[in-house]
């Protein structure tokens, strides 16, 4: 009988810490947080740029007109023409220390060099259209003619398409050689010394950049707002041929951009839209004026309703603005006291704003189409700025020497050269690639830091997608297919961004190890303390049976 | 001898005057046409949070009301608040002014006027959604009002009131929030580059311990209280029946209501102001993280949107052709060679 109660009693012992021990096990896996492996190693190669070469080619055909005349060799032009591009493109501020990104980040140059036979009738009178006309982004051609006038100074006429006319004063191989490359250099390195800019210092927002603050964020779209404030409606009611103008005057511009973000466009009118400050009147000659110094304030945040809640893409606004009549007519004043003549000032990341003092002596005024032209230039100048579109006239000519004559074409009415459009492409794939890698580099710092965030399969085949695109983008560039290359990274930020914006992602709150003890101490404690007593007393009698059975 | 000390002194004077004057005009040169902003900024946002529900916490919801009045009077939009408030004492049954929020017995100002725009209101004020309003991993189908879409040209102006203790502060009596989340959750921002520059304000009781473990760079932090102290209220409406503002909220106030649009304090001056026999507590303020001097970082930096502005001079010339439809011929009709450069064609 006590044999049979002493077996019983440790089998029910023995049974309790069977279950503790397949319920541990339960227990770990159940409580454990659910981690897809991320490619760790892989994003890691990718921000240690060992992972890729970005490479920006550039293809360059030169016809080269045979006058009869003449007895120049252009055998060698092609090569004199890489090499001394090449060696002016690597002179730059690049430290020693940056060696990795100059091994990894290049901007290589062909040149073909083709005899042009009938340069005299290739080019008629006020009209580049029978020239060739190159469709890919990364080949530009370059025709170069003997001048025919005794001018001295060399010109440029740089078209809207992806070709130049060079007129040569001397028709000397030197002097064609180092105008070629003073053009191409001119042309490029601005956009260039972007690029390398932003590669290294991708997230320098601590400096006061005019460029890095004014343009906007890449984002897949953005929504254009014209907004035409009336200061007071009770004696000057306005409208505008709004959708008329944008039609006219933005939709090929819109267009045109599309294939970097999209542009969703809306208008609106508000009445009673007051400053919230008193402008400075000029009583000689009775009219107001702002200064710079006061334009920061203009925006009337409180109660102008700017706020659209269409979509969470970013916004810009464009403001055209009609003061009250007591404010009329009211200028914008440069700082050495100037009247501005467009009337004009643009908000970094925000929008433009213009101001309009239009006729008040019929009570009503519509902004016509042919009004709403101007305005609309200024519109799209501050449009183009904010876009990150980047003047081409004004970066080469600061870069040229002076001797050249550099002019060109009227810009078309996309509002944008293939030139400009060209560079904004390839800053914006360099932006993006360069974002999505640090933005997968974030996200993999912070699964590795924060031991408690859930991460979800959909996760981890973002970021697999999101590297696979990068691959892609970069090999497309290696390839000159620029319009490839802009579409993967555009893929790889979106997926890069989704998986770190996932809502899933938000860690569960800090929950350290104390805390853990004091929740399963109450839980654990008392249900240990018997069992472990119980132990104790098996052991100690199995001793004792052991001895006195000795 | 004396005599050419005094010239010495003279010349050294003239000369220093010369000098300083010659800066100046080289600052505002700077200034000119171009950017305003020695920050860096582009906008502001602000997230105000008041962590505390029912009646008797009246001054916490007063405290929050006050900031988000004073934000919007100094300019930043109400698409740039994000205001979290439980929201439940304006038409609280014991409210014996309905539909108003005072912040002093007087009862000169209605905070609640008829302009709020609460953004998170009653139960919706969690830890889960103030951190993911932060770190902007929200559901897709967010409204835009709802979310913090800031930049990193935004500076950011966090402001919590509630009931607070070492390194926690309670939301609604339901969870609470710890210094560990708060500093993961800034840093999260600031992987992604979510925020320029950071004020955290904090005004619960030892306040200071919360901003402890924040390890995130460009934030500068300031609380009501040390730990182990308490944070008062500042006085009671004995119509309303209970405390109308804290303390510390009470004279930041006092400060910001002298400061406008085109005020030039700063921060220091702000931090300066403090007085702890007034507070009846010791104010923190860190500055470890922040990388410009207090005495540069203006008042409006951060309770304020003072916009930079670019004067638009040259414009771009629309041509004045009407093709409308896209083709690359389009662009080529405009292939008109419009300078004397032409002849040779």
């Amino acid at each position: 009988m006590e044999e049979n109660n002493d077996k019983i009693r440790r089998l029910i012992i023995a049974s309790f810490y069977i279950v503790i021990l397949f319920g541990l096990p339960l227990w770990w896996k159940t409580t454990e947080v659910y981690r897809a492996q991320l490619p760790f190693a892989e994003i890691e190669e990718w921000s240690n740029w060992e992972a890729f070469d970005l490479e920006f080619p550039t293809l360059f055909i030169i016809y080269v007109a045979s006058v009869e005349s003449s007895t120049i060799n252009f055998a060698n032009l092609s090569s004199n023409l890489e090499n001394s591009i090449a060696s002016r493109y690597n002179v730059d501020n690049f430290k020693a220390s940056n060696e990795k990104y100059q091994k990894s980040m290049q901007f290589p140059v062909k040149v073909r060099s083709l005899d042009w036979n009938n340069w005299r009738n290739g080019l008629q009178y006020g009209n580049l259209e029978k020239l060739n006309v190159v469709s890919e982004n990364g080949q530009y051609i370059l025709y170069i003619l003997p001048s025919t006038n005794s001018n001295p100074n060399t010109k440029v006429l740089v078209g809207n398409q992806r070709q130049a006319v060079i007129e040569i004063n001397q028709w000397d191989i030197k002097v064609i050689e180092k105008t070629v490359s003073d053009l191409i250099v001119s042309l490029f390195m601005p956009e260039q010394a972007a690029i390398k800019k932003f590669i290294m210092e991708p997230l320098s927002n601590s400096k006061v950049e005019l460029d890095s603050m004014r343009t906007m964020k890449y984002s897949p779209q953005y929504q254009v707002t014209f907004s035409l404030m009336n200061g007071d409606p009770s004696d000057l009611l306005v409208n505008w041929d709004i959708e008329e103008a944008v039609n006219k005057y933005l939709q090929l511009f819109v267009n045109k951009i599309s294939v970097i973000s999209n542009l969703t466009v809306d208008s609106q009118i508000q009445h009673y839209a007051r400053l919230t400050f008193e402008p400075f009147h000029k009583a000689d000659e009775n009219y107001f004026y702002l200064t710079p110094e006061l334009l920061p304030h203009f925006i009337n945040a409180a109660e102008w309703n700017l706020a659209s809640a269409v979509s969470s893409y970013p916004t810009l606004n464009f403001i055209l603005y009609v003061p009250s009549k007591d404010q009329s007519p009211l200028y914008i004043q440069d700082s050495k006291g100037n009247i501005m003549e467009s009337n004009a000032f643009l908000i970094p990341r925000w929008g433009g704003v213009i101001i309009k003092n239009p006729d008040r002596s019929t009570g009503a005024h519509n902004f016509s189409l042919e009004e709403l032209k101007s305005i609309m230039s200024i519109f799209i100048t501050q449009l183009r700025g904010l876009l990150g579109v980047h003047d081409v006239w004004t970066e080469a000519k600061h870069a040229l020497d002076v001797t050249t004559n550099i002019e060109f074409v009227t810009p078309p009415n996309t509002a944008v050269t293939m030139w400009e459009f060209d560079s904004l492409t390839r800053r914006r794939i360099a932006e993006n690639i360069i974002t999505s890698i640090t933005t997968l580099k974030s996200l993999s710092q912070l699964v590795t830091e924060i031991p408690n965030m859930v991460v979800l399969d959909h996760i981890q085949t973002e970021v697999f997608l999101a590297l696979d695109n990068l691959a892609k983008s970069c090999a497309n560039l290696h390839n000159n297919q620029y319009n490839l290359a802009l579409y993967h990274s555009k893929k790889a930020i979106e997926l890069a961004e989704s998986a770190f914006f996932d809502p899933t992602m938000v860690s569960m709150l800090y929950f350290p190890d104390e805390h853990k003890y004091a929740i399963y101490m109450p839980l654990f404690v008392p249900i240990s303390v018997p069992l472990l007593v119980a132990l104790h007393r098996e052991i100690k009698s199995f001793k004792e049976n052991k001895k006195a059975i000795k | 001898m004396t005599f050419n000390i005094i010239r010495f002194l003279t010349i050294l004077i003239i000369l220093y005057t010369i000098i300083s004057q010659i800066s100046l005009a080289q600052d505002t040169e700077a200034i000119v046409d171009g950017f305003f902003s020695r920050g860096g900024h582009t906008n502001n946002w602000a997230v105000l949070v008041c962590t505390s529900r029912f009646w008797f916490n009246y001054r916490h919801i007063a405290n929050t009301l006050s900031i988000y009045r004073t934000v919007k009077r100094l300019g930043i939009p109400d698409s740039n608040i994000i205001l979290m408030l439980a929201d439940d004492v304006a038409c609280n049954p014991r409210n014996a002014f309905p539909a108003t929020v005072f912040n002093n017995a007087g009862r000169y100002l209605d905070l609640y006027g008829d302009n709020v725009e609460v953004d998170y209101r009653g139960y919706e004020v969690t830890v889960e959604n103030f951190i993911r309003v932060l770190t902007g991993r929200v559901a897709p189908d967010t409204p835009r009002s709802k979310r913090l879409l800031s930049d990193d040209r935004s500076n950011i102006l966090v402001y919590m009131t509630g009931h607070g203790g070492n390194e926690f502060l309670k939301f609604q009596d339901a969870e609470e929030i710890s210094s560990f989340d708060l500093a993961d959750a800034f840093e999260q921002m600031w992987e992604k580059r979510r925020y320029h520059e950071v004020l955290f304000m904090i005004d619960t009781c030892q306040a200071n311990t919360m901003y402890s473990q924040i390890y995130s760079p460009n934030i500068l932090a300031t609380g009501s209280s040390e730990l182990g102290e308490n944070s008062y209220s500042h006085h009671m409406d004995t119509d309303i029946g209970v405390a109308v503002i804290d303390r510390f909220t009470y004279y930041n106030l006092e400060f910001l209501e002298k400061v406008d649009m085109q005020s030039k304090a700063t921060l220091k001056d702000l931090f300066n102001s403090y007085n702890p026999n007034f507070i009846h507590s010791t104010p923190g303020v860190r500055s470890d993280l922040f990388s410009r001097p207090l005495d540069k970082v203006l008042v409006t930096d951060f309770f304020g949107s003072v916009q930079n502005i670019e004067l638009t001079g040259q414009q771009y010339n629309i041509s004045n052709s009407d093709i409308v439809n896209e083709t690359i011929i389009s662009d080529e009709s405009n292939f008109k060679v419009n300078y004397d450069f032409a002849y040779f064609f």
